[in-house]
């Protein structure tokens, strides 16, 4: 059976990371039920859940 | 070479090779002297979890480990038999946590609700209704910090000021210090913005009083047993920074949410980019302040500041410390520890002699409230 050359198999590692991390779930550093924000210009933003994970959030309506 | 005899060129090497040793001896001296390193304390084998430092009024430290609630005494490097707060808790780790001065009590948030141990039992506690961000103990008392969103069931009424801090007062979360309405901002994702502008850390002092940091604004404000601001003190320019690349890093976190089935439809999402500027504070048994400047407001690597309170000067020393996160801190009677809250779980210390021989510089970026002045230390 041919080998890989070193370069070939860093290339296929990475893909397989990449294909990896796309089917991974989102890993949630906390979550919370029913958030409303009041804001000062009288609008109001609610969540039904509100999470927050490495970096970013997500506000489910 | 012409002119040179071997012998010659035989000792002229050698003073080459001699003062290039000398050079670098030197050059790693200066490197040593330029940031401190802090020594690392021997922890028994763990998996990284969140860690909270705490101290009590004789200048115990004590490390409260967050994945098993195990409580270690921390003498000089090495840790003491653990003593565990036993609960049943939620999944969550806790994000925050605090410890009387007396050690006889810890207050713990997790799944946003506040845990409070006292003798090793839990109390009973009600939900704060608020997002909660940082606990502290108050002559006993649980105190939370909050930010301006509503959790659970939305109140009949719009509230006309959310709260900042909130204390459990007869089995109620009642407002100690009010908070503001947030901004939604035109220039940043509001959400963001939000989180960076209200989250507050909040601390005791030595003789009990209040403190909190907004670690993304590089302001801290002490306050009174009422709740009134009475010192601040301001690091860097006292506002958030963001960096160049939060709108790329906001879509690629839609992006990635769609691509998991996501539809705008259903979810709003977006990205923290907002720099930490604090890491960190703590209060020496002397009342002296310490807290960790990051590189938004260094520009270079983490400094440890320091308010001396007999001066009212503030001033900073390079550290070497690895990452950009929020550090747990604690001053003992052995030293200033130092605890990574996230990522893997490491705790430091800096002994006091190496803290008074390090090279410390006034900070020109620090402005400090007049009742922090020397006439005023030590009143309130």
């Amino acid at each position: 059976m041919k080998r890989l050359s070193r370069k070939r198999k860093s290339v296929v590692l990475a893909v397989s990371f990449a294909a990896l991390a796309a089917l991974a779930p989102i890993v949630y550093a906390a979550c919370f039920g029913n958030i409303t924000v009041y804001w000062n210009d009288g609008s109001s933003t609610a969540c039904r859940s509100f999470c927050t994970f490495g970096g970013g959030w997500l506000c489910e309506v | 070479m012409r002119g040179l005899t071997t012998s010659r060129s035989a000792r002229l090497l050698l003073l080459a090779a001699i003062l290039g040793a000398g050079l670098a001896v030197l050059g790693a001296a200066a490197n040593t002297d330029a940031a401190l390193i802090p020594a690392q304390v021997n922890l028994p084998a763990h998996p990284n979890a969140p860690q909270y430092l705490q101290v009590d009024a004789k200048g115990n430290v004590f490390l409260l480990r967050g994945d098993t609630l195990d409580v270690y005494t921390i003498d000089r490097d090495q840790v003491g038999k653990p003593k565990r707060l036993e609960t049943t808790m939620p999944p969550d780790k806790p994000t925050a946590a605090a410890m009387s001065r007396d050690a006889s009590s810890w207050a713990l948030v997790a799944s946003n609700r506040v845990f409070h141990f006292v003798d090793g039992s839990l109390q009973s506690t009600p939900d704060v209704g608020w997002l909660v961000t940082s606990v502290a103990l108050l002559r006993g008392t649980p105190v939370a910090g909050v930010l301006p969103m509503t959790v659970g069931q939305p109140p009949l009424d719009r509230p006309p000021a959310p709260p900042l801090v909130m204390q459990l007062k007869d089995s109620t979360w009642d407002t100690l210090i009010p908070g503001k309405l947030p901004q939604r901002s035109q220039a940043h994702d509001p959400m963001d913005v939000l989180f960076a502008d209200h989250t507050v850390k909040l601390t005791s002092d030595e003789k009990g009083r209040l403190w909190a940091t907004y670690p993304y604004k590089g302001r801290l404000v002490r306050f009174t047993a009422t709740g009134k601001p009475d010192a601040v003190i301001v690091l860097g320019k006292g506002t958030v920074r963001y960096p160049a690349d939060e709108a790329e890093r906001g879509k690629a976190v839609r992006e990635d949410l769609h691509k998991r089935g996501y539809t705008s439809n259903q979810a709003t999402a977006g990205a923290f980019t907002a720099q930490l500027a604090l890491r960190g504070l703590a209060f020496g048994q002397d009342g002296t302040l310490y807290t960790l400047l990051s590189s938004s407001i260094t520009g270079g690597k983490t400094a440890l500041g320091r308010l001396n309170p007999a001066t009212a000067s503030f001033e900073t020393t390079p550290i070497e410390l690895p990452g950009s996160g929020e550090l747990s801190m604690a001053a003992g009677r052995e030293g200033l520890y130092l605890a990574t809250v996230e990522g893997r779980a490491d705790v430091w210390r800096v002994s006091w002699p190496t803290l008074d021989a390090a090279t410390w510089t006034e900070f020109a970026e620090a402005r400090v409230s007049s009742s922090l002045g020397p006439s005023s230390a030590g009143t309130q």
